[in-house]
């Protein structure tokens, strides 16, 4: 009995002190378990407000970009009519961008380029008379800072219709299908074709995307060259007209005009393999020659230039990691230039027109010697009267795309070292002009048949982040 | 070609192969994104990277996960976030796309 009664006892003493212990356990797992939802619920705030923060510093400031590029070309000329040549076996120049972005809400972006194109030893300020805004940062002259771009965006929709405005200084310079030869990865606003100068407009975007794979459609309205001034003060000492000529435009001494312009750029379709793209130009007052001397650039008539281009990016699909990375583009473009009566543009008779055409045709392939390497064949043909707008074009020897002629590049965009921030290129342009060389905007020059060839070979090294 | 010319180009040929890393490429996934994905997601590339902030996208990949995120986010997609070639070819480049136009990335879109 007793025996029993102590054996109880000692289950009860037993059991209870393994109730105790359960129940110190659950209360210690319970608290771990507040402790760790805590934690959790800590981690959550914690992550959501880093994202806030990094948000905030990437939006709330402009996000700052480098890309500094160091060039050395050699230039060789030979006008096989005249049996002359000009050479410099080392042209060195410096082009420093420095970019910026900027979205401060949803739906409002600002971009700008502040850019410095130099090259070694230059003058302190170039003034030559053919650099004009519209090249001003594309092509090497001195070590100013001059504004390439500079414009906002904002974004909305208009009961269902997606659409973009913008002012500023465009983004007009190496345009579609003109970046991969610039070893650059994104391509600007227009057609490079026809397109490529800097210059100041306003746009309006409309988005076709929810009917046609990436297509839209762009209306740039802008100005290329500021007339009816000479400067600040006005043209004649004692008179007092800033920003203004005496007369107008009508001014005997100093007729000049505004040359305004009317850009609509598209995506016809854009899958992201195949893309079709189409620019129309229109150029209001542009320079020519007044037939009866007195004045050699006045407002001359209007052109009009089309642009229609195909670029496929990957061959087939999937066949094979070469053709993956293999890219096509042809394109073709037409110009006309049209005389008011009294005027000439391009050696047309009193108020006649012009027209040209050209064909531009290009592949790019791996290089098959390193990761991210690229080799680039390129071909233009260019008609008598092709003019296109292309006078910022960063080819030394002036623009290949406007070539009265035929051109031929080839051009290796390698990564040195391996390292993805210092883009590097080797790249050979041969130009040959078969009438007067179209590198700059004369309006007022009939071409006349020539046999003058161009070579430009280029080894450029960027830093670029 | 000049001598300089020639010194220039084997110097340059000569450091280019120095080293040649495996690089990602968010040019190349936004690439992808427009050819193989857009259509099915219907979303933008831009709008899908939106769809989780750069640190969960890097957990993502981390924690070998990163193929459920993105059927997550694009349901429609999931044969292709779950096949070889994505695993193989196609992952390194989205990531690095997604990551770069993630939520809080701070990238402005271009005009």
């Amino acid at each position: 009995m007793r025996k029993t009664l102590l054996s109880t006892a000692a289950l009860t003493l037993f059991s209870s002190a393994l109730l105790a212990d359960d129940a110190s356990m659950q209360a210690e797992i319970d608290a771990l378990m507040q402790k760790v939802q805590k934690l959790e619920k800590q981690q959550k705030r914690t992550n959501k407000k880093l994202s806030q923060v990094n948000a905030q510093s990437a939006n709330d400031n402009i996000k700052f970009g480098i890309d500094f590029r160091n060039a050395v070309d050699v230039i060789d000329y030979r006008n096989n009519d005249a049996d002359t040549y000009a050479t410099n076996p080392s042209l060195l120049s410096s082009r420093l961008y420095l970019t910026m972005g900027a979205a401060p809400m949803k739906g409002l972006t600002f971009q700008g380029k502040l850019a410095v194109y130099a090259t070694w030893g230059s003058h302190l300020y170039v003034t030559d008379p053919a650099l004009k805004d519209w090249a001003a940062s594309s092509k090497a002259s001195d070590t100013v800072m001059r504004v390439k771009e500079a414009y906002f965006v904002y974004s909305d929709e208009l009961g269902g219709q997606p659409i973009s405005v913008s002012i500023g200084r465009r983004p007009s310079t190496n345009g579609f299908l003109a970046n991969v030869r610039e070893n650059e990865t994104d391509p600007g606003s227009p057609l490079a074709h026809i397109t490529n100068m800097e210059v100041n407009g306003a746009m309006v975007r409309l988005d076709w995307g929810r009917f046609i794979d990436g297509a839209y459609t762009k209306f740039v309205f802008g100005r290329a060259h500021s007339g009816e001034m000479q400067d600040v003060y006005g043209d004649v000492s004692g008179a007092r007209t800033p920003y203004a000529l005496s007369g107008g435009d009508v001014n005997t001494t100093l007729e000049d005009t505004s040359v305004d312009f009317l850009v609509i750029p598209g995506n016809a379709y854009d899958d992201g393999q195949y893309q079709v793209m189409y620019q129309w130009a229109h150029i209001f007052n542009t320079k020519g020659r007044k037939l009866d001397g007195n004045i050699p650039k006045a407002a001359s008539g209007t052109a009009d230039l089309f642009s229609v281009g195909l670029k496929i990016t990957g061959i087939g699909e999937e066949i094979s990691d070469f053709l993956d990375e293999t890219t096509l583009f042809v394109s073709g473009a037409y110009t006309n230039y049209n005389a008011k009566n009294g005027y000439t543009l391009i050696g047309s008779a009193d108020g006649g027109s012009r027209s040209g055409s050209s064909v531009w045709a290009g592949v790019i392939i791996p290089d098959m010697l390193t990761e991210r390497g690229r080799l680039g064949f390129e071909y233009n043909r260019g008609s008598k009267y092709w003019t296109p707008m292309t006078w910022a074009e960063d080819t030394a020897i002036g623009s290949k795309i406007a070539v009265r002629g035929s051109a031929y590049e080839a051009y290796w965009n390698f990564d040195l070292f391996g390292v993805k921030y210092l883009p590097s290129q080797i790249r050979y342009t041969y130009v040959q002009h078969d009438y007067t060389p179209n590198i700059n905007c004369a309006g007022w020059v009939a071409p006349v048949e020539t046999d003058i060839t161009a070579t430009d070979l280029r080894f450029a090294v960027s830093y670029r982040y | 070609m000049t001598t300089f010319g020639k010194l220039t180009t084997s110097a340059l040929l000569g450091l280019s192969l120095l080293t040649s890393a495996l690089h990602a490429d968010a040019g190349k996934g936004q690439r992808l994104y427009q050819k193989k994905l857009k259509e099915t997601c219907g979303m933008t590339g831009a709008v899908f990277a939106a769809k989780h902030t750069q640190m969960e996208w890097e957990e993502a990949k981390e924690n070998g996960n990163l193929a459920e995120m993105m059927t997550e986010a694009c349901p429609e997609g999931k044969n292709f976030f779950e096949s070889d070639k994505f695993e193989s070819k196609f992952k390194e480049h989205l990531y690095d796309f997604v990551h770069d136009f993630a939520s809080d990335s701070g990238n402005i879109p271009s005009c």
